[in-house]
């Protein structure tokens, strides 16, 4: 079953109420015992000062009876009546010293027995449920009258009275009521920043709810608040990745599918040229290797795009051999220069040169610069790649003598065009995407990208930062 | 002997086609088109396996590790398309040799074949032999047809750098650096005068030394 706020907050009083209550009536009734002890021993010593040896042992009065007055006990405070017998409330009896009664008194309990035979001046003791009976020495503590005893009938405080039970259940009842009433504001509080909390949850964490009050639903309604603009933040972020990951998915497809499109027209006229029983004509099929080769890069640089895009830290960074990533992208970049008739020369030194990074990215960049040497050059133009180290530092530099960029390009040449939608538009005078990403791995290295007109024509990139 | 390779590699047309190649380049190539076939092969006798990573039956890197196990020296050449750091670090954690992303050209593959067959690159032998040029390093002399040719310390410096890479461009700023005599002759414009030098020297073998467009110099075949 689930309790509600209100039916535990009532539980919980009700319990604690009863408890309390329990307490309250034991130590009552602790203190009463105690205070007819008291009265009993007031009494007893009255009595035992007053006592005449003779008559006590002579099993003569006063024995019994009403104390002298003004002796300080207020006798009155105990029902002079009890199972419907008159009784003095006090009746006074003699014991030999072995505690054999001498006045027809009750035996007195072992207890009484055991303390006065030890010494203790007085002692009381419970007989049956409804009396007390206190025994002291006598002065001269001998014969037949060597103790005296008196028993008190039931004290009625021991039994809880009816006002007492009517206080209590009225207590509890108020105590109900008040934390019904208390629950019931904070309960109605509660439910009304619940229905607010699913209304702004429809509205995709739009809107907020409202904070009133200092404690602490107020700063639950503050918490939600804070959560729900943290949530809706996360959301934008989301639907605008999102968002550019559907352009960037349209402007890839584009962009492939226009290389794609010249290679199958190669490919369609090199068959046509098959039937007609002609040769295939070079030219076709230079066109068709550098086609190939673009998509071939374009491929290799949405990948690094999509992870520099995703602005996440050199998490694969190892030792990158660069003298060996030279030799590869020279390697690959053969056929391409090949087909476009420019020579691609490459030197590395002797000696190992590394540096810090992450090889697919740094590789990328490296690529990119050959690959733009080589598509920007003409035919009969040479491309040179070249790693040098010295100091502390390595420096890849490609080189070319092809037409150079415009003095007034040159700033903008290495802008991340590919973020956003017109980023990767094929641009046969423009350097694309390439730069920008060599830009971009560069910069996430911490390595310095210089792009410049060489003195003697062409142009000449420089990618250099610390060997490792 | 023609050296044995072993192709692992799914895909009828680059399987077929990277046959093909090797087979036209001298080799003799064996094709594989299933991760499990290429457990159960033992890779001891081949001279070179290229293995694709997305197999069919057993993924690459299992394969990988197995022939690793069987044959700790047989170089690995893996094939893959995925162009990321983790895959290359894995693939060369488990003992691939080389890594060649997809998409490639044939002669790139074939490249870094041979020049995996063939290293070390450096030449270790002290004495170099091309057509009527001999070089001695130890000894530090040159002779062309049998004829001693007489070089300057910084010429036959220059000289053997180019022999220890034959077929390799040396960039202009490493000899300047580890040829010339910095206080006297360190600059770009004294190592052409060198090499012109050097060139004459040779006579009809001064030809090997060729320029290289904007790297430097190159002894060619």
């Amino acid at each position: 079953m689930r309790l509600g706020l209100r039916g535990r907050l009532l539980l919980v009083v009700t319990g604690a109420g009863i408890a309390l209550l329990l307490a309250v009536a034991s130590a009552h009734e602790w203190l009463a015992s105690r205070a007819a002890e008291q009265s009993l021993r007031a009494a007893l010593e009255v009595r035992v000062d007053a006592l005449d040896r003779e008559a006590c042992e002579a099993g003569r009065a006063p024995l019994f009876g009403r104390p002298p007055r003004g002796a300080g006990f207020h006798g009155e405070d105990f029902p002079r009546r009890t199972h419907g017998r008159r009784r003095p409330p006090f009746a006074l009896h003699a014991y030999a010293r072995d505690f054999a009664a001498t006045s027809g008194g009750p035996p007195l309990p072992d207890r009484v027995r055991d303390e006065l035979a030890a010494g203790g001046g007085w002692s009381v003791a419970a007989v049956g449920e409804r009396a007390l009976v206190g025994a002291m020495p006598t002065a001269w503590n001998e014969g037949p009258c060597a103790w005296v005893a008196l028993t008190l009938q039931a004290p009625p405080a021991l039994v809880p009275s009816a006002t007492f039970g009517f206080t209590a259940v009225t207590l509890l009842l108020a105590l109900g009521g008040v934390v019904a009433l208390a629950a019931g504001s904070t309960v109605g509080r509660i439910r009304a920043l619940a229905a607010e909390v699913r209304a702004v949850a429809e509205r995709r964490y739009e809107t907020r709810v409202t904070e009133h009050g200092g404690d602490e639903i107020g700063e639950l309604g503050a918490a939600f608040n804070a959560a729900a603009a943290a949530v809706r933040a996360h959301l934008d972020e989301v639907e605008a990745r999102e968002r550019a990951l559907r352009e960037f998915v349209a402007s890839t497809t584009h962009d492939v599918g226009v290389p794609l499109s010249a290679l199958a027209g190669h490919l369609s006229d090199l068959r046509e040229a098959h039937a007609r029983g002609a040769g295939p004509d070079p030219r076709t099929l230079d066109s068709a290797a550098r086609e190939t080769h673009y998509i071939g890069a374009l491929l290799r640089n949405l990948g690094a795009a999509a992870r520099l895009e995703a602005g996440e830290p050199l998490r694969d960074a190892g030792d990158v051999d660069l003298g060996a990533l030279v030799e590869r992208v020279a390697l690959r970049h053969a056929v391409l220069a090949r087909a476009a008739g420019v020579e691609l020369g490459h030197a590395v030194p002797e000696e190992a040169v590394l540096a810090r990074g992450d090889v697919t990215l740094l590789e990328q960049a490296v690529d990119n610069l050959v690959h733009n040497a080589i598509r920007y050059n003409r035919a009969g133009g040479h491309v040179a790649l070249v790693l040098e180290a010295g100091a502390g530092r390595f420096a890849i530099r490609v080189r070319d003598d092809g037409p150079g960029v415009a003095e007034s390009e040159l700033p903008r040449l290495a802008e991340p065009r590919f973020r956003g939608g017109d980023a990767r538009t094929r641009r046969p005078e423009g350097s694309g995407l390439g730069l920008a990403i060599a830009n971009e791995a560069a910069a996430l290295h911490g390595f310095e990208l210089r792009l410049r007109n060489a003195g003697e024509g062409g142009f000449e990139a420089t990618l250099a930062g610390p060997a490792a | 002997m023609t050296p044995r390779i072993l192709i692992v590699e799914d895909d009828e047309a680059l399987g077929r086609q990277l046959a093909d190649r090797l087979r036209q380049s001298g080799f003799e190539p064996t094709w594989l088109r299933d991760g499990g076939a290429a457990l159960a092969v033992d890779p001891t006798g081949y001279a070179l396996v290229v293995l694709d990573l997305m197999l069919p039956g057993a993924h690459g890197l299992d394969v990988l590790k197995a022939y690793r196990e069987a044959a700790a020296e047989t170089p690995v050449l893996v094939l893959s398309a995925r162009n990321d750091t983790p895959s290359k670090v894995r693939a060369l954690e488990l003992g691939a040799d080389d890594y060649v992303t997809k998409p490639f050209w044939p002669e790139e593959l074939l490249a870094r074949v041979q020049a995996r067959l063939r290293r070390p690159s450096l030449q270790r032998e002290s004495v170099f032999e091309r057509g009527a040029l001999r070089v001695d390093l130890d000894a530090r002399s040159v002779a062309v047809g049998g004829a001693a040719v007489e070089l300057t310390r910084a010429e036959f410096d220059l000289l053997a750098a180019l022999v220890r890479r034959p077929g390799s461009a040396v960039s202009r700023q490493w000899l300047v650096e580890h040829v010339l005599d910095p206080d006297r002759e360190g600059s770009a414009r004294t190592l052409d005068v060198h090499v012109s030098r050097l060139r004459r020297k040779l006579g009809p073998e001064g030809g090997r030394i060729a320029t290289v467009w904007g790297v430097g110099y190159r002894l060619g075949p």
